[in-house]
């Protein structure tokens, strides 16, 4: 009979987990109204301030009442009440003097948050980052106090809290602390991360960029792996004034493999007549263990005039390997030579060659059937917007 | 005579006792690990605990199809409207008789081209290519000749121009959201080689540009049970599995891989039947083998909507090919048994699968039969048998209500109030008689099963209510 009761006990909880379901499924149906409920509350308080602020003399100066930032601590220390804020900030003119003024002084409030969200779990931690970068109060309040806070948010073991605590920094639009937060995000097991997400949050720096990069450069050595490539993707994608640092990194045969592909890439964004005798090297190689680096140069060089670079292209074509032939073709492509001249070239032996070649021409006629048709899709739209008289 | 008779059921009802405990405390306990991780996971969401819509991982979504005439315009419109913006679609007719070819070319004004197909994965080879760039991403139709659906697959990775696939039935639709959320673990940890998505079957939904507008229970009774058996399964034991990386199946219908590594280790097994599962366990043995870090993962909120099948005879059908599958699939890789090297892997993934899934139709018509030949010996304690078996249904009736309430609640949908009493009586007919027909169906699916490991198995197809 043991087992009967082993499985009576079972049903028990599985019953009360049904119960608890139901339950919820009510509670979800009126989660809606309560949030409502909790925006009107806190509108109606944040109105209140706005409109004595609004109402004072100088129109902006007007001090917040102490047990407003009492009550405003005290309601934002809820995690409900922080997504009906979040809420209710959206609604509000954030381009306002008086909307500015008043966020302005909420500033201590924030920053007790900041602690008060610290010792919490960490979804509502990353909660409280998410709120912070998005709505940008750096352009509201001086951000300093803050930055050694939330960088401490990157220590708990959420990834999204360290996302979102980064995010939050770059929001900040302090460089230095930046650093510290990519050599803590590379420290633990994020640095797994996709560097696609790092990159991401970068491009999203709110203060100098060129800053930023300077320090970036400097300490490049110091993150770790992943992040020195999210780091060199991020400068690609933002500028293309250090080409000479790029180069020396190209050429630094000590340097990771994925270091140096990110190197090639930024020669392929910005022309840098340096970096072109290095990307036909890199194409011309013909030992198969390093196809990356001749696969990349090979688009890369779609940006380098001369005959060299279509005479290496068109050797690329007969290239053994598939992504050098058709990186190669789609450079061929944008040097501007005809299919028939190609072929002309390659001399129509290699079938791979002229499979590939054909294949990117068709494909091209397509694109352009594909923008024409649009194209003509938009005129008819016009044409019948006008005989309708609209 | 009757003494072997008692102490052969003496040691039946031993057996049983110690095989029902230890699958309703594993039930038990990937119910509750289910459940509260979706309402973790969806707490999380609230509360912005996710990698928001700006990173785009390229993804080509592959999509064999064999006969689809029917559903693949619907299909590929549908993977037309997901809110992904690097993505490209592939679609592979398998040697179709009917007109699933022209059916797409007509829908999406494609033209045929002389396309290098770089070959890496050995397949059956291709008859024409079609493309169009008309639209928001590329489309690619691949007519090649008949293999079945995992040689299919594997001319698609051929195709594919991007680092990460995602395979999807062409009965399927996707919800306008759940590339996007399948790529997460991606974006999260980069040494993800696969992740799997839920399914859901379609059958009553409404669904309009990805979006479920309107759920009912579907109107047939059959179906409505495979919505309760799949919202048990899917909870049951793939959430709890991805808490030690132990899933060793991603479905067919919606799964996405690692290029790279699905081509190192060979792409899919053409010669079985399961495809799904045996390269979910080939990945496992191949990462193993060779030292890589890895993680296969499951995600909850990534839906893809199908379609199941409506009728007895297309559902015997199904399972019988999923039981052939999952019978070659344990066979090949039966090194992972007991091996410390796969750990949990091989103590508890494939220890269950092997215990609770492959044998279990034996072992339940083993069952069934002990039980008449206790009440022809008179050896039968009629009330407690009785008792035992209502404990189970009741059991499990009340596992696939909570699986089935909390998927509902965890993805927003609305349900109507007969759909719920509809649940609640079928999830013990489900029990009580469709798993036992279901065991008796498994039972026999090895018999003949190589005669017809290369079909893609004919389903009666509809088209899905795709506004």
């Amino acid at each position: 009979m043991g087992a009967e009761v082993l499985l009576y006990g079972y049903g028990l909880v599985c019953a009360s987990m049904l119960v608890f379901n139901l339950l919820y499924g009510l509670h979800l149906r009126s989660d809606d109204r309560r949030m409502e409920r909790r925006t009107g509350r806190l509108r109606r308080q944040v109105e209140k301030q706005l409109a004595e602020i609004r109402e004072a003399s100088d129109g902006i100066s007007h001090p917040i009442q102490v047990s407003h930032l009492t009550w405003m601590r005290r309601r934002l220390s809820r995690i409900n009440e922080l997504l009906a804020f979040d809420q209710l900030m959206e609604e509000l003119d954030q381009e306002s003097a008086v909307y500015e003024a008043y966020i302005h002084q909420l500033q201590p409030v924030f920053l007790q948050l900041a602690t008060v969200y610290w010792k919490r779990e960490s979804t509502q931690a990353a909660y409280y980052c998410y709120f912070l970068a998005k709505h940008k109060f750096r352009r509201h309040m001086e951000m300093d106090q803050f930055q050694q806070i939330v960088l401490s948010y990157l220590k708990k073991d959420s990834l999204y809290c360290k996302i979102n605590a980064l995010k939050a920094l770059c929001s900040f639009g302090s460089p230095s602390i930046l650093m510290d937060a990519l050599v803590e995000l590379g420290n633990g097991q994020e640095s797994q991360l996709h560097g696609k997400v790092v990159t991401e949050a970068l491009l999203s720096y709110t203060g100098d960029a060129d800053a930023l990069i300077g320090l970036l450069w400097a300490r490049l050595d110091r993150f770790a792996l992943p992040i020195q490539r999210s780091v060199l993707d991020y400068i690609r994608f933002q500028s293309g004034g250090y080409c000479g640092r790029m180069l020396e990194i190209l050429k630094d045969l000590r340097r990771d493999k994925e270091l140096r592909l990110a190197a090639i890439r930024y020669f392929g964004k910005y022309h840098y007549a340096p970096a072109r005798p290095v990307l036909l090297d890199f194409l011309n190689d013909s030992d198969s263990t390093r196809w990356e680096y001749a696969a990349i140069s090979a688009t890369a060089l779609a940006r380098y005039d001369g005959q060299d670079v279509v005479s290496a292209l068109l050797r690329a074509m007969n290239s053994s390997n598939w992504y050098i032939r058709s990186n190669a073709a789609s450079s061929l492509e944008a040097h501007g030579l005809t299919y028939e001249e190609m072929l002309k070239v390659l001399g129509g032996d290699d079938r791979y060659a002229r499979e590939m070649l054909t294949y990117r021409l068709k494909a091209k006629r397509l694109e352009q059937e594909a923008a024409e048709q649009a194209a003509s899709a938009v005129e008819e739209q016009h044409r019948e917007e006008e005989l309708a008289g609209v | 005579m009757r003494d072997f008779i008692q102490i052969f059921l003496l040691c039946v009802e031993a057996f049983f006792i110690l095989y029902m405990i230890l699958y309703s405390s594993f039930l038990f306990l990937s119910v509750t690990v289910g459940s509260s991780d979706l309402y973790a996971a969806k707490r999380r969401n609230r509360l912005k605990n996710e990698l928001s819509n700006d990173y785009y991982v390229p993804v080509s979504v592959l999509v064999p199809a064999h006969n689809e005439e029917v559903t693949i315009e619907a299909t590929v419109r549908s993977l037309l409207a997901l809110d992904y913006k690097l993505y490209e679609i592939v679609v592979v007719d398998d040697g179709s008789t009917d007109n699933t070819t022209q059916v797409l070319r007509d829908a999406f004004h494609m033209w045929k081209i002389e396309r290098p197909i770089q070959r890496r994965i050995p397949c059956q080879p291709e008859e024409e290519i079609y493309e169009t760039r008309a639209y928001k991403v590329p489309i690619t139709l691949v007519r090649k000749k008949n293999g079945g659906k995992a040689d299919a697959l594997n001319m698609g990775i051929n195709v594919a121009s991007y680092p990460y696939f995602l395979c999807l039935d062409a009965d399927s639709v996707l919800q306008h959201d759940s590339l996007e959320k399948i790529v997460r673990p991606v974006l999260e940890d980069s040494s993800v080689v696969a992740v799997g998505g839920t399914v859901r079957p379609c059958n009553g939904a409404e669904i309009e540009n990805g979006r479920v507008v309107r759920y009912r229970m579907p109107r047939k009774l059959l179906a409505c049970m495979q919505v309760l058996e799949y919202d048990r399964s899917f909870l049951a034991s793939r959430i709890l599995f991805d808490r030690f990386n132990g899933n060793i199946i991603i479905s067919g219908a919606f799964g996405l891989f690692l290029k790279s590594v699905v081509i190192a280790a060979g792409g899919y097994d053409s010669t079985t039947m399961g495809e799904d599962m045996e390269l979910a366990v080939k990945l496992h043995v191949y990462c193993r083998e060779n030292g890589r870090p890895y993680r296969i993962r499951y995600v909850s909120d990534a839906v893809c909507w199908t379609q199941v099948p409506e009728r007895m005879g297309d559902l015997c059908r199904q399972r019988r090919r999923w039981h052939i599958g999952l019978f070659q699939s344990m066979t090949k890789y039966k090194n992972i048994l007991a091996n410390p090297k796969y750990g949990a892997v091989s103590f508890i993934s494939y220890f269950y699968f092997l215990l609770y899934e492959l044998f279990s139709p034996y072992i339940e018509v083993f069952g069934v039969l002990t039980t008449l030949l206790a009440f022809a010996v008179d050896l039968i304690n009629i009330p407690f048998m009785i008792l035992f078996f209502g404990i189970y249904v009741v059991y499990t009736a009340l596992l696939s209500l909570t699986a089935f309430f909390a998927r509902i609640h965890t993805i927003d949908l609305k349900i109507y109030p007969s759909d719920m009493l509809k649940a609640v009586g079928l999830c013990v007919v489900e029990v009580s008689c469709l798993r036992f027909v279901m065991a008796w169906v498994r039972m026999t699916a090895l018999i003949g099963y190589r005669k017809k490991k290369h079909t893609w198995g004919h389903i009666e197809r509809q088209k899905i209510q795709i506004k």
